[in-house]
């Protein structure tokens, strides 16, 4: 036991808090070109290849296991899409009769259009190897036209942001992650809070949303545009459910993502640039 | 070979299979971390001072993959890496149950070394929420795995468990 408590020990232990807390530091001041920076971005390119080999060879093996154990959901999903497939191609036909007279009606008031952006597609290659980070890899960087701090997302809802791109990868840190904080709006009541990660898979919390709001389960919540993070309008999620603590000034607010977080295969990259990083606004 | 620059290709290949097959093998989120594995099953073999060598290499490597905090996880690697060679004297690690509950241990108590350290920096988690999701499972899939790696590792070493015990013991032999 006195080994416990010797000198030596004590030294290296010490010498080990102050190392790491060193690099923490320089970690932290430096900008986006200093060494430690340069240092992650060459480990991700250097990964790369090894995760899209492990992640490609093991897609039919996983592909396979999706078609047995949901063999029973495929068929009645299949289903019931054939159902909306014929609801849809008569919605269609109404919106695109709107579509036309609200083309005419914005020229009447000389109506801005909303900007729109391109998106570059791309497949996950890594996936997060750590349980405290939420991230993923995709096989896309800034050969591809991808830059830090795009927003990220899958079949129109917001999933994360690009937070480090070499050449042919990126890092995209997604919603869940501790770090992450998006400004959002909820529609209905135009309410504008914090959307933050906890870790938990579609699931997220949303914060400051005042005592005395009238939010509740269903109200869908979007990207409020606010900071120039990420573009307006972008889809985040819905209530789940709403609880209020006595002591507390705001609503406690569940969001429900409908994105399996642990299961993203494709994602779109939205080509907007805010300029801003969203693990910045976070804290 | 050698010791260093294989021990430093095993850290290297564990590092490779944390970031490209770990994700892969996830059960209910928790994955395991075996890096953390190898720091501790190098701390046991060969001290404290080779424990915290392996746990500060490959929580780097870890921290620069993943980390917006480089620096955290190599803190709280080497520190396992470190204390396991502590008690090295105590845990003989062809009795397997004992290296096994070994990492049970430290892998709790690496994981409370980094939630300590988020929460210093400001992140709100709450505690309950992460000793159910991810201290819990993350300890019991490393503890489970650790025979594995145990086996894996010792293919690749020079030399076997070296503790004055078995040196006393293998000077009578």
């Amino acid at each position: 036991m006195p080994e416990f408590f010797s000198k030596r020990n004590y030294l290296i232990i010490l010498g080990l808090i102050f190392f790491s807390m060193a690099i923490l530091t320089v970690h932290f001041r430096e900008g986006e070109n200093g060494p430690i920076h340069r240092l992650q971005r060459l480990v991700m390119a250097a990964t790369a290849p090894a995760q899209m080999a492990v992640s490609s060879s093991l897609q039919p093996v996983r592909d396979g296991w999706n078609y047995l154990a949901h063999f029973g959901d495929i068929k009645r999903e299949n289903r019931r899409l054939k159902t909306e497939i014929g609801e849809l191609r008569q919605t269609v036909g109404e919106l695109q009769s709107l579509k036309s007279e609200n083309t005419r009606l914005k020229k009447i008031v000389k109506f801005k259009d909303k900007a729109e952006y391109a998106s570059v597609p791309a497949h996950v290659i890594g996936k997060p190897s750590s349980n405290w980070r939420s991230s993923v890899v995709i096989d896309c960087g800034l050969d591809d036209g991808i830059d830090r701090g795009m927003p990220v997302v899958v079949g129109g809802t917001l999933v994360g942001q690009v937070t480090e791109v070499s050449g042919g990868a990126a890092k995209v840190t997604l919603l869940n992650d501790v770090q992450s904080g998006v400004s959002v709006q909820v529609r209905r009541t135009s309410e504008v809070g914090i959307v933050k990660g906890q870790l938990k898979n579609q699931r997220l919390v949303l914060q400051y949303i005042s005592r005395d709001s009238s939010i509740k389960q269903g109200d869908k919540v979007v990207t409020s545009g606010l900071g120039g993070v990420f573009p307006k309008g972008l889809d985040v999620g819905k209530v789940l459910k709403v609880s209020q603590s006595v002591y507390s000034l705001h609503k406690i607010v569940e969001i429900a993502v409908p994105v399996n977080f642990a299961d993203l295969e494709e994602v779109l990259v939205v080509e907007y640039k805010g300029g801003f990083d969203f693990s910045q606004g976070s804290r | 070979m050698l010791p260093v620059l294989q021990s430093l290709l095993v850290v290297v290949t564990a590092f490779i299979f944390q970031a490209a097959v770990v994700p892969h093998i996830s059960i209910m989120g928790a994955k395991p971390n075996v890096i953390l594995i190898v720091a501790a099953l190098y701390g046991i073999m060969h001290g404290p001072s080779a424990g915290a060598l392996a746990g500060f290499t490959g929580g780097l490597l870890c921290d620069l993959l993943s980390g917006v905090y480089v620096g955290l996880g190599l803190l709280s690697k080497s520190l396992v890496g470190f204390f396991a060679g502590l008690v090295q004297r105590a845990i003989f690690v062809e009795n397997i149950i004992l290296p096994m509950a070994a990492i049970f241990v430290a892998t709790g108590i690496s994981e409370l070394v980094y939630v300590v350290f988020l929460f210093l920096l400001g992140e709100t988690v709450p505690l309950k929420l992460l000793i159910i999701n991810i201290i819990l499972p993350t300890a019991i899939y490393n503890a489970l795995l650790t025979p594995f790696v145990y086996a894996t590792l010792r293919r690749f070493m020079v030399a076997k468990q070296d503790t004055p015990a078995i040196r006393i013991a293998e000077k009578y032999n």
